[in-house]
């Protein structure tokens, strides 16, 4: 959890999926990255963004410059 | 006294294309892991307002402003340089020196590539704070926070390199979470992602 100090601010406007969709998918894709127990087969991974294929921009055309 | 909204909300003037965009995601992330709100203006793709009259609003709303300067290349297809991010920070300094009470206590981060290279397309910012990201997120991400845990004085603040690796946990995390959501990495607005970043830093940090 986040420190106390340091308070997580929810941000303004409102997103495509409901606040509890996005918190359900959070959860689950967690679930997805805890390390294997001992003795078991190792999860496959997701690659890593920043691996050997560049990554695409998120920003829709419209969005694609300032 | 500055209401809460204003004083924690960190107004990022970036360029939005998809070579800087590692390090936009990056500032974004670092920003709210600090425990500030990032704001930006492609909310306004959000909303009906008229851009101009939008980056005005938001300048006012944010104490800090987080200004990169480094896309001084040409577009490919216009042969033209991009000016709003330049453009913007004015209004920021100009806010900060013509703007009324906490207006006038407004403070900047003005990120580049190489830390002189300003002095030779926007001298007149000299004297300001300039820092170089060199193109690095992980770079760029210690040094928003070193400047918010300067400007903020909270000691609580994560160190630069936490920040980093829970950033590089979140990019792994992204593609199957945008599957879970039924939304495209690449089509991902401004708002879905800070949304994101927020909830996940909340179950995660």
């Amino acid at each position: 959890m986040a420190s106390p100090q340091r308070k997580i601010l929810t941000p303004y406007g409102q997103p495509s999926r409901s606040l509890d969709e996005i918190r359900a998918a959070v959860d689950k894709v967690a679930g997805q990255f805890k390390p294997a127990k001992p003795g078991k087969k190792a999860a496959k991974e997701t690659p890593d963004r920043h691996s050997a294929k560049k990554p695409q921009g998120h920003c829709s055309p419209s969005n694609a410059a300032n | 006294m500055p209401s809460a909204r204003y004083a924690r909300s960190v107004f990022i003037n970036c360029p939005f294309d998809s070579k800087y965009k590692e390090v936009f995601e990056a500032v974004v992330f670092a920003v709210a892991d600090c425990g500030f709100r990032p704001r930006c203006a492609q909310e306004i793709e959000d909303s009906s307002q008229v851009r101009m009259e939008k980056i005005f609003e938001l300048i006012e709303d944010c104490k800090f402003g987080i200004h990169d300067i480094s896309r001084t290349d040409l577009d490919a297809d216009t042969q033209l340089p991009r000016f709003n991010m330049p453009f913007e920070l004015g209004l920021f300094l100009g806010a900060k020196r013509y703007g009324d009470g906490e207006q006038k206590r407004k403070i900047g981060l003005i990120l580049d590539r190489a830390r002189h290279r300003y002095q030779a397309f926007l001298s007149d910012i000299a004297g300001q704070d300039i820092q170089d990201h060199q193109g690095d997120p992980r770079l760029a991400i210690v040094k928003v926070r070193n400047w918010l845990r300067s400007i903020s004085g909270n000691r609580a603040l994560p160190g630069g390199k936490t920040i980093a690796e829970r950033y590089a946990r979140f990019c792994q995390h992204i593609p199957p979470l945008c599957h879970e959501l039924r939304l495209s990495p690449d089509e991902l607005t401004f708002t879905d992602y800070v949304w994101i970043v927020t909830i996940w830093l909340q179950k995660n940090a």
